[in-house]
């Protein structure tokens, strides 16, 4: 059988790529905060990156002279204030244990204190680009705002639901889950092949079965990393001309913490090896949460043969 | 030959034999590759009670004292290698003992024993070593008699002889 498997440490100029592609990505991001009045609620996070301009919006008037950011001096832009906005443009990424403190100042005297942070670790991959911040909550504009983030979560919501009960009747999504759990003599898959493979944050040993008219493999990833944890994204199965392929996952957990081992089942049905009519190869590839490539994997049709 | 060479070859018979009857009765292709062998009565008896049935398999690591370690290199000879999963009634990390030839394109590993770590005796099974898409292929810069290996790790299946 002839199958091919790279992993990004090999493939160091495509890690790069990949790693851009990524954060060119990241999702724009316009949040809503409302200030609460309440003494014990810490001072409001804004998540920033280098060369990444951060709008944070008010309800009222800033006043310039009393708005400053502290210890900021060549690691920021000078601070921008033009009427009720304040912009903010980091020279460079802060590092993951780094937050600088700001202090804006409103016309009226309220004193509004943030803590600037970069969008990794604790937050990867949200850049804030703009932030609507409210100091009356109940003024029509705020409550619009918090209308539409509310939507916008319920939307995302719905469609994770749709999603799980489409999944619990789904066989496949049974049986990956069976092979996730370790369980795998409950199951009609049998073993083909053993690979392995590591790159700097996970080491990733996979294993390629074969099924009655279905295809499995499961990935065990130890999250190699000192403090990040390591989530997967969606992984992506594909033809050879690239048409998407239906793939079941289950994974044991959703998080694998530093130095913990997870595992991923991933099962594909037989009839995604056909295309046109005929039997084709498919690309199985493994992403990490901020969109990093992880593992990829080519399976043979003759894996799904009866 | 010159005496030397005699008494040398007389002292790795010497070995061979007192290794146990692990590698008994194997013939080399003249490539140096080791040809079939019958995993012997015994073995097949032990790996019957113990549910090691033709196609378990589990990981392992392929040398107990390189675990970890990137590239590994293996020798010509016994090697000990160590289970990460349990395999039938075997336990992780309980203890593979098996022969490495080193010739040929990739090195073939067969094993002629484990040892639980709960107690007792290392009992005869028959296993090999093998990972997929060509990962246990020697890298260039072996030198003969070794094999420069990038994983640390393969998977070890169960035989009912090798072949």
């Amino acid at each position: 059988m002839r199958s091919s498997l790279l992993f990004r440490s090999v493939l160091g100029v495509v890690l790069c790529a990949s790693a851009t592609f990524a954060r060119d990505h990241a999702p724009a991001t316009i949040r809503t905060l409302l200030r609460s009045a309440r003494p014990d609620d810490a001072a409001d996070r804004i998540y920033v990156q280098g060369q990444v301009v951060t709008v944070l919006r008010f309800d009222h008037p800033v006043d310039a002279a009393r708005t400053k950011m502290i210890g900021s001096e060549g690691r920021f832009e000078p601070l921008g204030v033009v009427g009720n906005k304040v912009v903010l443009e980091p020279l460079r990424d802060l590092d993951s244990d780094e937050g600088l403190p700001l202090l804006v100042t409103l016309v009226d005297g309220t004193e509004l204190p943030f803590l600037l942070r970069p969008a990794t670790g604790e937050h990867p991959g949200r850049v804030d680009q703009q932030v609507n911040v409210f100091k009356n909550h109940e003024s029509y504009t705020a409550l619009h705002w918090a209308l539409r983030d509310a939507l916008k979560e319920k939307s995302a919501l719905a469609e994770e639901n749709a999603r799980y009960l489409k999944e619990e009747t789904s066989a496949d999504h049974g049986l990956a889950a069976l092979l996730a759990s370790g369980t795998i003599e409950q199951t009609p898959f049998k073993l083909e092949f053993r690979f392995s493979g590591e790159n700097e944050e996970a080491h990733i040993e996979g294993t390629v079965f074969r099924g009655k008219g279905k295809a499995a493999v499961i990935f065990k990833v130890k999250n190699l990393s000192a403090d990040a944890s390591w989530s997967m994204g969606a992984p992506r199965l594909a033809t050879m001309n690239g048409q998407k392929r239906a793939v079941a996952v289950r994974a044991t957990s959703r998080e694998i913490h530093p130095g913990a081992v997870g595992t991923i089942a991933l099962v594909a049905d037989g009839s995604a090896f056909v295309e046109d009519g005929r039997s084709t190869k498919l690309l199985l590839e493994i992403y990490r949460q901020d969109g990093l490539q992880q593992a990829f994997v080519e399976l043979d049709p003759s894996l799904v043969a009866e | 030959m010159t005496h030397n060479e005699r008494v040398l070859l007389g002292l790795v018979c010497v070995l061979g034999v007192n290794a146990g009857c692990a590698t008994r009765g194997v013939s080399l292709r003249p490539d140096g590759t080791p040809m079939a062998q019958e995993c012997p009565e015994e073995a097949r008896k032990a790996m019957h009670y113990l549910q090691l049935f033709v196609g378990k398999s589990a990981w392992i690591h392929l040398d107990a004292n390189q675990i970890l370690a990137k590239p590994i290199i293996l020798y010509d000879g016994p090697i000990e290698s160590m289970l990460s999963e349990d395999i039938g009634l075997i336990e992780a990390p309980a203890r593979l003992y098996g022969q490495v030839w080193t010739a040929g394109l990739q090195p073939v590993i067969r094993y002629y024993a484990v040892h639980p770590l709960t107690g007792g005796d290392r009992i005869p099974i028959c296993a090999v070593a093998r990972l997929g898409l060509g990962q246990l292929r020697k890298r260039p810069e072996s030198k003969p008699g070794t094999a420069i290996l990038d994983s640390p790790r393969a998977g070890v299946d169960i035989v009912d002889e090798f072949r």
